[in-house]
């Protein structure tokens, strides 16, 4: 084989490396803000996740989150306001409870604790908002798909 | 089915570059519903809107979906773009292309992938969208403002200047507040009564404010727009109209009990105006102690009063008023200093709390002015000023500061000086805080041209010995103890939340913070806004605040309630929680997490007649945060705009 | 003290006089070792109840349908779900009769089954005798080993309710009991995640998804469960391992807060999923994160309805800490 070859080779095969699905739920205010800015400052990260915007980490209903991992979702990041930030309030006090009671369930389950992530992320954190969808690819690419159908034994 | 039409946009070649807009184009005419999808260079133009126009006419369209930058960005511009259409703005959706998929991704094939993908939800979600409107409100322009002090004044009077009625009620017989009970003022050290009272007196005469004295806020119904409120005016057992305000009534009274404005250190009668410059000034009579109440005899104030003004069995009277704002000012209370037990066991007659020291220093005080020992009414030769009692001490569940002691000791020094050259005066401070315009000045002024002695450091114990107070405490910028044999100590009591201020907070329908003082709506951005529409904070009743603060945040609240009566009427948030009365089993999970009590519970008829309880949102309250919709476990109540099912549908196309 | 003899002169008295409507209570069934449930109205019927350890059933289920104010028989740990149907606005204070009942503990489902030394034909009756559980027989009298007993039984703290109305049994009224023991939840928890879904995927191969966790649990108060929801369909009627484990999941975190542990749905259960694990999983958590007992103090709010600012944050999360 060619160097070219070669080269085309490995670059084929990275190109076809398997990528995880992330869904992110971002919060419109904080997260999705930080998001944007990440855009702007032109920081570039995994192309993994795959966002939806909603009010407040408050407004994600868990049912989405198992809906997510149901559907065949690797990870899943749920992304509001810093406590004391939120726009209304007190909305991620409850996706903190909420979500903390998910994380300890999914982990019971199985699924391992760095699939289901809940992060603080404000408007103008946009380093951190890239650095963290960073570090869920590489973990959840480290674990490989959750397919619960076809992974029966992890 | 609906009929979407998708607009990819190539924003010149900030999108371009990395997505191929093309293609995405293409895959999304084979997403389902999707009747029409192109790209073009420049959406937000004149010419992309036509061409949204222009296509939403040729083939009928019902749904947008425009591929581009961040909502945040344009979101408005396209709903405006399809209400032209006659659109619900509701039925545009957008899928954010540049901030979150070309700016942030280099490889092109992956770029393209995940527009597809952000398209795809966009589309999904746009399928499930329902039309959404606001209401229109009507606004009662007439403002509440509880509470009579400085911030309370300040309130009703910009906004009665503004020409709007104001209804300003009192608990106490007399407006005026805390800062009726200070001396002077720093940092100019003028006279508090004679900056005060012309305000209260202005107040009093302004045709747009009505008054309540000696009345209390008992029941607040409605929301931003359409208060309705319900003040008890407590029993004067005085005919207003009748009294003339001679006070000869309460000359002859013979009951005698400490007077609450001089904090204990002065007397009052049954029968009384609780200080000279009262407004109204007019006499009450407290049934707790008059003997005409207590024990059925007496009435002699009756006999004197030349205007037959006192009304034994006058009742409490209940009114309701319309309101469409509310302004809270309900100032603050002291902390109590008893509770330091180390110092003097927490009591003693020498020991005296920062405001007692104001009534004693002030001229129409109980001593008329002249700073004596309460102990032996002698000349004191060595005071002791002690900061942060009940401030910054985390022991006392009181770890913040109260911003205004620094300021009071240093201005109370001074006006020892100004009374004794001679004698010692001591200040024991943590930090000196004095941010503020002229206020370091002042300070230094204190320490340098009257000086007052600074010794940085916590007093650990106070004792009596002999008839002096003995100060044990420690100087920590020279590590050595310090102690101080005083013949009268001041205690800069801190500043802390009304006792009642949870109650009223869950009257009102707002927050307060972990101290019980009222949280305002964001730190930052909305100072003076509660998180409940149409309720505003002035003052002290928020935090510690000195006065020229609480009069800003009463005229910043006075300002946002003016902002409000200038509309002609209010338009609700479109994307408002939801309730499926029929499925709801009245668990009011939704009423327990509304930040903004935009729940209520309702009775509803059964189909079988019975009568069962069902949640109801009021869609001019709810701001629209959604907390309802993830703790309902039956799904009965939506969030509109962001409806379970639409974003169910999100997460299945991001997945596809 | 004779418990059903008690219990019927309390329950006749309280139906003559007016003070309920009706009174759920427990019934002989049509064999001796099993008892049924039993909604009566008239005061005669009073003399159908009994209390015995055969009381498994925890009957705070069939409150909302019973005629109110109604008297409903518990023992101290049905009461917890009866606090949090009180919190939940079910049902108000004043339309509820409680009824509690003293008990030293109720026999597993199959416990008489399959005891050798009897057979389930020879049994005339199951009774409590100072603590301890005896049946007659017509071969004579046999005395229950301890593990006979439910599992909840064994590590019962609420013998005695601490809320009632009417006490049955005498006794020292109970205190509020602690958070219960979550048996099985550690060895689940050793587990890898391979193993763990390993686990669940084959329980859960077996559900025939017949609802009958739902059906029993006295917190399903819903007029129409999100499951049967369409707008969206949040599970399809598919029976397959990973569509009923998250079936199940979403009545586990719906449980979250106001589960009290009862075992109503893995003693439902027809074909024997642990799924007591599951809920005492939910139930352990929101313990430890959030110090909150549910079903205890019908003032209280129920966990994931409130918040408080130190809660802890999300395990695996920065919180607040840079990359």
């Amino acid at each position: 084989m060619s160097k070219a070859e070669e080269k085309e080779k490995t670059e084929n095969a990275e190109k076809h490396e398997w990528e995880p699905k992330i869904v992110g739920f971002l919060c419109r205010w904080c997260s999705y803000a930080g998001a944007d800015l990440a855009g702007s400052s032109r920081i570039e990260y995994p192309p993994n996740v795959r966002v939806i915007r909603v009010p407040c980490s408050g407004r994600v209903n868990p049912l989405h989150v198992l809906r997510a991992f149901r559907k065949g979702a690797d990870a899943v990041l749920v992304a509001g306001c810093h406590p004391g930030d939120c726009h209304y309030s007190e909305g991620n006090y409850y996706a903190r409870r909420r979500l903390d009671v998910l994380k300890e369930l999914l982990e019971f389950i199985g699924i391992e604790p760095e699939r289901f992530r809940l992060e603080w992320c404000s408007a103008s954190e946009a380093r951190r908002f890239a650095d963290v969808i960073t570090e869920v690819t590489g973990q959840v690419k480290k674990l490989g798909p959750l397919n619960p159908k076809e992974n029966k034994n992890g | 089915m609906p009929r979407i039409g998708v607009f990819i946009c190539h924003c010149g070649i900030n999108i371009e570059k990395t997505v191929d807009t093309a293609k995405v184009a293409e895959a999304a005419r084979s997403f389902p519903g999707v009747v029409f999808a192109a790209d073009y260079k420049y959406m937000c133009s004149d010419p992309g809107q036509n061409m949204i126009l222009d296509a939403i006419r040729e083939y009928n369209l019902d749904r947008i979906v425009v591929g581009a930058c961040s909502p945040s960005l344009h979101e408005p511009t396209f709903q405006a773009c399809v209400a032209k259409a006659d659109l619900n703005p509701y039925f545009f959706e957008m899928a954010n292309l540049r901030e979150q998929v070309s700016w942030v991704t280099h490889d092109r094939e992956m770029a393209t992938e995940k527009a597809i993908q952000a398209v795809r939800m966009a589309v999904a979600k746009a399928g499930k969208s329902e039309p959404l409107a606001s209401q229109s409100l009507p606004i009662t322009k007439k403002a509440l403002v509880i509470g009579g002090g400085i911030s309370g004044i300040q309130a009703a009077l910009d906004i009665a200047e503004a020409g709007f009625p104001v209804i300003l009620v009192e608990r106490e017989p007399s407006i005026g507040g805390r800062m009726a009970q200070l001396d002077k003022t720093f940092p100019t050290l003028d006279c508090s009564a004679c900056i005060l009272t012309p305000k209260m007196v202005e107040a009093a005469r302004n045709p747009n404010i009505t008054i309540h004295t000696y009345a209390e806020v008992e029941n607040v119904a409605g929301f931003i727009g359409n208060f309705e409120v319900t003040i008890r005016k407590k029993a004067r057992s005085i005919d207003m109209s009748k009294c003339t305000g001679c006070g000869v009534c309460y000359e002859k009274c013979p009951v005698k009990v400490p007077n609450k404005f001089e904090e204990g250190t002065g007397e009052r009668k049954a029968i009384y105006v609780p200080f000279p410059q009262a407004v109204p000034n007019k006499p009450v009579i407290d049934r707790e102690v008059c003997l005409h109440f207590t024990k059925g005899k007496c009435g002699i104030c009756a006999k004197m009063c030349p205007a037959e003004a006192v009304v034994y069995n006058q009742e409490d009277e209940v009114i309701t008023e319309k309101v469409g704002a509310i302004i809270v000012a309900t100032g603050f209370d002291l902390f109590d200093t008893k509770r330091y037990e180390e110092y003097a066991g927490g009591a003693h007659p020498d020991m005296i709390t920062s405001l007692q020291f104001e009534r004693l220093i002030n001229a129409s005080g109980p001593t008329q002015g002249k700073l004596r020992r309460p102990s032996d009414g002698k000349e004191p030769e060595t005071i002791v000023f002690i900061q942060c009692v009940g401030s910054r001490d985390d022991k006392m569940g009181r770890p913040y500061c109260s911003r205004i002691c620094c300021m009071y000791t240093a201005k109370q020094t001074i006006l020892v000086r100004e009374k004794f050259p001679n004698a010692r005066i001591f200040v024991f401070f943590m930090d000196i805080r004095t941010a503020g315009k002229n206020y370091e000045e002042f300070c230094r002024r204190a320490i340098e041209d009257y000086n007052a002695e600074y010794i940085r450091g916590r007093v650990s114990k106070i004792y009596p010995s002999g008839d002096k107070l003995i100060v044990e405490g420690s100087d920590t910028i020279l590590g050595r103890p310090v102690e101080i044999a005083a013949d009268l100590v001041v205690l800069a009591a801190g500043a802390e939340a009304r006792a009642d201020a949870k109650d009223l907070a869950r009257m009102l329908g707002i927050q307060t913070d972990q101290y019980n003082f009222f949280s305002e709506a964001h730190a930052k951005l909305r100072p003076v806004e509660t998180m409940t529409g149409g309720i505003f904070l002035a003052g002290a009743c928020q935090f510690p605040r000195d006065i020229p603060d609480c009069v800003a945040s009463a005229s910043a609240s006075a300002a946002k309630a003016l902002a409000l009566f200038g509309k002609p009427e209010l338009a609700s948030l479109p994307t408002v929680a939801k309730v499926d009365e029929s499925r709801c089993s009245g668990c009011m999970a939704c009423l327990s997490v509304c930040p903004y009590s935009a729940v209520t519970m309702e009775e509803v008829k059964n189909k079988s007649g019975g009568i069962r309880e069902v949640a109801r949102v009021n869609p001019g309250v709810c701001q629209g945060c959604g907390a309802c919709a993830a703790a309902c476990n039956a799904g009965v109540i939506d969030l509109l705009g962001y409806t379970n099912e639409q974003i169910a549908c999100q997460v299945d196309a991001a997945l596809l | 003290m004779d418990k059903s003899k008690n219990l019927r002169e309390t329950a006749k008295t309280l139906l003559s006089e007016g003070a309920v409507k009706s009174i759920i209570g427990y019934k002989k069934g049509r064999f001796p070792f099993y008892l049924q449930p039993a909604i009566i109205k008239d005061p005669e019927e009073a003399a159908s109840l009994v209390f015995t350890p055969l009381s498994r059933q925890n009957l705070v289920s069939f409150i909302k349908k019973a005629a109110k104010p109604v008297g409903v028989v518990v023992k101290g740990c049905d009461l917890r779900s009866l606090v949090d149907l009180l919190q939940e606005h079910q049902i108000g204070r004043g339309d509820v009769r409680i009824i509690g009942v003293t008990c030293a503990g109720v026999l597993k489902g199959d416990a008489l089954e399959h005891d050798p030394r009897f057979k389930p034909a020879e049994i005339k009756d199951v009774v409590e005798d100072d603590g301890r559980i005896k049946v007659i027989t017509s071969s004579g009298e046999f005395e229950m080993p301890e593990d006979s007993m439910m599992e909840k039984c064994r590590s019962c703290s609420v013998h005695a309710p601490y809320l009632y109305d009417d006490l049955i049994g005498g006794g020292e009224p109970g205190k509020a009991p602690g958070p219960p023991a979550y048996p099985g939840v550690e060895e689940i928890e050793k587990m890898t995640p391979g193993e763990k879904r390993a686990f669940w995927l084959d329980m859960f191969s077996r559900c025939i998804r017949c609802n009958a966790c739902r059906q029993a649990c006295p917190l399903c108060f819903c007029e129409e469960c999100v499951m049967d929801e369409a707008k969206p369909r949040w599970v399809t009627a598919e029976v397959d391992p990973v569509e009923n484990l998250f079936a199940h999941l979403i009545r586990i975190y719906h449980s979250a807060g106001r589960c009290v542990s009862c075992g109503e749905c893995e003693r439902a259960c027809p074909v024997g999923i642990p799924l007591s694990l599951l809920y005492n999983k939910a139930a352990k958590e929101v313990n430890e994160l959030f110090g909150y007992n549910p079903g205890v103090d019908p003032e209280a709010q129920p966990a994931m309805l409130t918040y408080r600012l130190e809660d802890p944050e999300c395990k695996s999360c920065l919180g607040g800490r840079n990359l």
